[in-house]
């Protein structure tokens, strides 16, 4: 099993603290020899604080070496200066007393790195490299290194303040990548909005914050708003929810742009909308036939229609009936564009499905805040439909649906892409064994796994239970066995632990290449049949369909 | 440049500390031979040809790490020779200007290490490689 360099590291350092009061005793014991051995007892204290000081200093343990230093020189001087002072047996004494609180603290700070999933998650950032800080404020100790725990599993570095005061100073001399800061501080009811304004108001107004209370009333979240933060969590905090808001401001990607479908017969005014949306950041397609407009959905698959009402062929309120009627759109805004103020009309309007009524001439910011508001929303709900709710991966019925599009995709572009489905094995036996918290966070590990080393364009899914699917693009039945090799590979070299236990994981998979089976049905059981045959072989490996099996 | 036959030897006799300095090398590729002292370093390089760099430690008992050095050059043994010490080390460099490197033992030296060690591997090859 290869390690990385930083578990390498950690586990060394274990060790070296482990063995710390043992080396200490051996220091004492040196001491403690009589003196007719005079000067090969000097020397024998000086080796061995000095190697002491040099070790502690290589792992970066400062205070430790500062005070083995100290003793370091004090056996330098009964090495050197053969008449000694009368109060160096109690000096050197104190230096011995001041390395061992040392190593009594590094014992008691030790124990934090045995979060059940702290291991696993370890090895895993030493894959992404850009691990992201989080600075946590919670003036409650339990609730504080309880919370520090989850989001350290959840992949994040995280530091912990109790204390308002080195929290502000920590924030200026190194910025954390996000806050998570308890609204309620003492006695104060918005202390923690209170900080978070003073600090937005010097350098560092970009760093997101995450406010977090046992206070659900307006008054708390109006504080949190006003100093520009939207994200407020009611306690009992779910880890996850507080993680994948996390994920996301930490994000490193921009977040996709709304995505605005505009239908107006006017080009010029068609122009103008669309320059002023994308002013704004959002991605415009612009329509003038209206009977183009299902084929421009398919293709642009929008956030949001903006759409004037009247038009020459087809009106508005037509048109977002017809849209209504498809399933895939039942649910999409629709704004519609009108020059008159007709109150009828509106109702109309709001009849066929329209969203919001904009009178012409319209004021660009009025354009941007009520299609931003919309597509937003329309975004939140779509990803409620087609997300899982524990690992945020695609459901079952959206997977199936991005393999159609990506199988119709990849058609168009003569690319070939692969689809791999993915089972744990054993699953039932890690929830009966651990409990279903612990199966839960193997689900959690695999799902982090997939989203850290597969690529971007790469859709991951969820199948249901303890199974996964993968949509790998552009990508042959070799590339495709080779890459999930290698996660193989990695998930298996997790350890987990529990408590005093540890234990580990494998999974088996199957993997089929549209190039052999182009429709769905023969995909999804090419990929289903190589899993089995996997399973069937031995569990924990990897199996490629063979091609042109089934259906001819 | 795993495996082209070029190895470093850790001279150290804290465990810790040479588990520290190997792992820094060969995280960056290269090969690492350890020697718990100087005995045991002579005795190394002189059955092991393909010691191309030789990092010890200052402090050890019975020959440091300058009595090493002394006692390699004395046996004809010419490659790169670094410095690993816990005490001052402007002080040292001032006293033994030969040296090739002289590395402080602090939290970053792993990083520090590699660098020195990969420099004076480049350098001695283009030298060995000019007619």
């Amino acid at each position: 099993m290869n390690l990385s360099a930083s578990e390498r590291f950690r586990r060394l350092k274990e060790t070296f603290t482990q063995q710390l009061p043992q080396q200490l005793e051996t220091i004492r014991s040196i001491l403690g020899t009589r003196d007719e051995q005079g000067e090969g007892k000097a020397e024998a204290l000086h080796r061995e604080l000095h190697r002491l000081k040099g070790t502690a200093a290589s792992f970066g343990l400062h205070r430790l070496a500062r005070a083995a230093d100290a003793g370091e020189r004090l056996a330098k001087s009964l090495m050197e200066d053969k008449a000694i002072s009368e109060d160096w047996e109690g000096r050197i004494k104190d230096c011995l007393a001041a390395v061992e609180k040392e190593i009594r603290e590094l014992a008691v700070a030790a124990p934090e790195c045995f979060s059940p999933m702290d291991l696993a998650m370890t090895e895993m950032l030493a894959s992404s490299e850009n691990q992201k800080t989080v600075y946590l404020c919670e003036d409650d100790p339990i609730q504080c290194s309880g919370m520090a725990t989850q989001i350290t599993c959840f992949g994040f570095r995280v530091k912990a303040f109790e204390d308002l005061e080195t929290f502000r100073q920590a924030v200026f001399e190194h910025p954390p990548d996000a806050i998570v800061m308890d609204m309620i501080h003492h006695d104060r009811d918005t202390g923690g909005a209170e900080i978070i304004r003073q600090i937005r108001e010097s350098q560092h107004s970009h760093i997101p914050v995450i406010f977090i209370s046992i206070q659900a009333d307006l008054k708390a979240r109006l504080a949190a708003v006003r100093t520009g933060s939207s994200a407020y969590l009611v306690k009992p905090v779910n880890p996850l929810t507080l993680c994948s808001m996390l994920q996301d401001m930490t994000a490193d990607t921009e977040p996709e742009p709304y995505r605005v479908m505009i239908v107006e017969d006017d080009p010029h005014l068609a122009e103008l909308y669309s320059i002023i949306l994308r002013e704004a950041g959002m991605e415009t397609r612009v329509l003038t036939d209206p009977m183009q407009a299902l084929a421009l959905l398919s293709e642009f698959t929008p956030d949001l229609i903006l759409m004037d009402v009247y038009m020459p062929g087809c009106n508005g309120m037509e048109l977002a009936g017809a849209i209504r009627q498809m399933d895939a759109y039942l649910s999409i805004p629709i704004i519609f564009l009108s020059k008159e103020r007709d109150t009828n009309l509106q109702f109309d309007a709001r009849r066929m499905g329209g969203d919001e009524f904009l009178i012409k001439p319209i004021q660009p910011g009025h354009l941007v805040s009520a299609v931003s508001v919309r597509a937003e929303r329309m975004k939140l709900i779509r990803s409620f439909m087609v997300k899982d709710s524990m690992t945020g991966l695609y459901n079952h019925s959206a997977i199936r649906e991005h393999l159609i599009v990506q199988m119709e995709h990849a058609r168009r572009k003569g690319e070939n892409l692969c689809f791999a489905m993915i089972d744990i094995d054993h699953f039932k036996k890690v929830n009966d064994t651990y409990g279903h918290p612990v199966g839960d966070q193997v689900l959690v590990a695999v799902s982090r796994l997939l989203k850290q080393r597969l690529r971007k364009s790469d859709v991951i899914g969820r199948y249901g239970g303890e199974e996964f699917a993968v949509i790998l693009q552009d990508c042959s039945l070799e590339e495709a066995s080779r890459l999930l090799e290698q996660l193989r590979e990695s998930f298996a070299a997790i350890c987990f632990k529990v408590g005093e236990l540890t234990f580990s994981c494998s999974f088996s998979c199957g993997v089929a290449s549209f190039a052999s089976h182009d429709d769905l049905e023969s995909l999804c059981m090419a990929a289903d049949e190589a899993l089995y045959a996997a399973k069937k072989s031995g569990r924990n490996r990897v199996f490629a369909a063979a091609a042109d099996r089934c259906f001819l | 440049m795993a495996g082209n036959g070029v190895r470093v030897l850790v001279v150290d006799d804290d465990m810790f500390s040479a588990e520290l300095a190997a792992m820094a090398l060969e995280e960056g590729g290269l090969d690492v031979v350890v020697a718990e002292g100087g005995m045991d370093a002579l005795e190394k390089v002189a059955t092991d040809s393909g010691i191309a760099v030789v990092v010890s430690d200052m402090h050890m008992p019975f020959i440091n790490g300058v009595q090493l050095l002394e006692a390699l050059r004395e046996h004809g043994f010419f490659q790169p020779f670094v410095l690993l010490t816990a005490d001052d080390v402007t002080a040292l460099r001032a006293k033994h200007p030969a040296i090739a490197a002289i590395v402080a033992k602090d939290g970053g030296f792993q990083e520090t290490l590699f660098r020195v060690v990969a420099d004076l591997l480049v350098t001695n090859r283009t030298k060995g490689e000019m007619p």
